[in-house]
């Protein structure tokens, strides 16, 4: 249980960033390491898919995002979704049922990433913003409160993608990480070289797959410790009677 | 499909968007080169200098004005070109004049050349610099016709891509590439996490230098309302009703108002162009066009600023201090800003 207060410590510390605008600071030059809408009245920080769109609208060659998206996989890969990223908060707060799904559907975040960079260079627009759940939530309703906005065709749209992602989120756990955040999915091609991993120790494990009961992202930890969908949240190493996997930092090559 | 041959595709994918970015990028459309260089002005006489501009995209460039930023000549109003169609050219002459006491001998001057052009929606403002050698003579008088006799040697402007900005990022997407697929590979990770902060660190050096960190700032300090999906991006020209033109017409109260917009703002044209109109129609009222990009400052102190977020468009009526954010249903909420019955 060490590492679920861990984490709910390192959540608290997410939201607490995503909202420090709430403070009275303005917009900083940090991108967020998860997907946090930079149109949200509170944000600090600067979305970072929001952010691809705009460089490929305005046509930059995005070197200041590329570092930034390398030290966020290189340092934590996927561990962000699990630890950090508020919107990811909240489809934990959601996960009732861990449902396993075939691991190809899971691919469909890729192709939510590629779409969103296609369609901002298609229609030299931010595309995705205008339909992404997490501006709903974090946009859209709160300009609608402070009177800047009003509930018009766009609004309603954000409304509609907000349900869809909240019914998915209630019925599999982690829906939106799983299969649709571009930002997960950013991340998730680091996710075997970075620096905090989930370990397993195969002379412990009996393959009794306790860990994959717990795994909200419906993969099997016990097979597929490094697996792009592994979000380092640690439940598995908490669902683990024999000890058999650990989660932390390490330089050294898995075993 | 194997699970490393779809991610090769998706990286093959990315790196192709990231190689294409300087060929899309906003860059520079145009060729500048002087007939002759350097140009040979008489002290205390008149003279001109003759610039081919060439359109090399297939874009259409607009409203192409050249002024002279610094040199031993001045440069006489030059009419801009309205428009040059993609891969067509066309001569500018620049009539420039040398003071009688400018000193003699060949030194540079530099003009700016000032230009805008539009893919789909969104227009770029393109700025260049160019230069040519001044030759202020006394002893060569104009010809006349007034163009002057100089070695026909010509000058290009530089306004080519830079093969690093080509380079750089193709390096990089075919390191970061490397990474990727020996990293799903489980080869030996240790040196593929050098090549990442290789990477990380030529990014984030160039990226700053480049000063794409304030850009990123400035992107998420401003708030487009249509850009989220607060309002619908306006593709229709903004037309005043004649009910609407009628009211402000009455208008006698003398009223200023301050349109604040960003130049990728998708929703602002039109809040620019409704405003504009109003004002053709109500001679009570004057209008000032503020870009937040270039004046922070203006918004901050106006209160366009919300939550630390500059919201575009935003109509201010200065007396008032009332403001009007949004294209939604602008023209009923300009006239009661306007309080025109």
């Amino acid at each position: 249980m060490k590492i679920a207060r861990g984490r709910r410590l390192s959540q608290s510390f997410g939201l607490l960033l995503g909202f420090f605008g709430a403070t009275g600071i303005g917009m900083t030059h940090l991108i967020f390491p998860g997907i946090h809408c930079y149109a949200c009245p509170w944000a600090v920080t600067i979305c970072p898919i929001g952010l691809a769109q705009n460089l490929i609208v305005f046509g930059t060659v995005p070197y200041f995002w590329l570092g930034m998206m390398v030290v966020y996989g290189v340092v934590a890969g996927r561990g962000f979704c699990g630890w950090f990223c508020p919107f990811g908060t909240l489809n934990d707060l959601l996960s009732f049922r861990k449902v396993k799904i075939h691991r190809i559907a899971s691919f469909s975040k890729y192709v939510v990433l590629g779409g969103t960079l296609l369609a901002a260079w298609i229609f030299t627009d931010t595309m995705f913003c205008k339909l992404c759940p997490v501006a709903s939530l974090e946009a859209s309703i709160p300009y609608l409160l402070m009177g800047v906005a009003d509930v018009n065709p766009p609004f309603l749209i954000h409304m509609i993608t907000l349900a869809i992602t909240l019914i998915g989120m209630i019925l599999i756990a982690r829906f939106w990480c799983r299969y649709l955040c571009p930002m997960g999915a950013l991340l998730s091609l680091f996710n075997r070289i970075s620096l905090f991993r989930l370990k397993l120790d195969t002379t412990k494990c009996s393959g009794c797959a306790a860990c994959a009961s717990a795994c909200p992202m419906g993969i099997e930890p016990h097979t597929q410790y490094d697996n792009h969908n592994c979000i380092k949240c640690g439940r598995c190493v908490d669902g683990c009677h024999l000890g058999a996997l650990s989660l932390g930092f390490s330089l050294k090559d898995r075993s | 499909m194997k699970q490393t041959t779809g991610r090769a595709m998706f990286i093959a994918g990315l790196l192709l968007v990231i190689a294409a970015q300087p060929i899309v990028a906003q860059s520079p459309i145009l060729d500048f080169v002087f007939e002759t260089a350097p140009v040979i002005v008489p002290a205390g006489g008149d003279s001109f200098a003759d610039l081919h501009v060439t359109n090399t995209s297939v874009q259409e460039a607009d409203d192409i004005e050249v002024s002279l930023v610094e040199g031993p000549v001045t440069l006489a109003t030059v009419e801009p070109i309205e428009e040059l169609a993609p891969f067509d050219d066309v001569w500018i002459r620049l009539p420039l004049n040398a003071d009688e006491s400018a000193e003699l001998g060949v030194s540079l001057a530099t003009f700016e050349v000032l230009y805008t052009y539009c893919i789909g929606d969104m227009c770029y403002q393109i700025l260049e610099e160019i230069s040519v050698g001044i030759d202020v003579a006394a002893a060569i008088p104009p010809s006349d016709d007034g163009d002057t006799v100089a070695p026909a040697v010509t000058a290009s402007a530089e306004t080519g891509v830079e093969a690093w900005r080509i380079a750089l990022p193709i390096v990089l997407g075919v390191l970061l590439a490397g990474i990727l697929l020996a990293g799903h590979a489980r080869r030996r990770h240790w040196s593929l996490r050098l090549m990442a902060f290789v990477i990380l660190g030529v990014s984030l050096g160039v990226g700053f230098a480049l000063n794409q960190d304030q850009q990123a700032q400035s992107i998420g300090a401003v708030l487009c309302t249509s850009c989220v999906g607060i309002e619908v991006t306006p593709h229709v020209e903004a037309v005043l009703s004649a009910d609407a033109r009628e009211r402000l017409a009455a208008l006698e109260e003398p009223i200023e108002l301050l349109v604040f917009s960003a130049p990728w703002c998708h929703a602002c044209p039109y809040a620019k162009q409704l405003v504009a109109q109003a004002a053709d129609v109500a001679a009570a009222l004057t209008v000032r066009v503020i870009d937040v990009d270039e004046d922070r400052d203006a918004a901050d102190r106006y209160g366009i600023v919300q939550s630390g977020r500059t919201i575009v468009p935003a109509i201010l009526r200065v007396d008032t201090g009332e403001i009007l954010f949004g294209i939604e249903d602008l023209e009923e909420r300009l006239l009661s800003l306007l309080g025109a019955k």
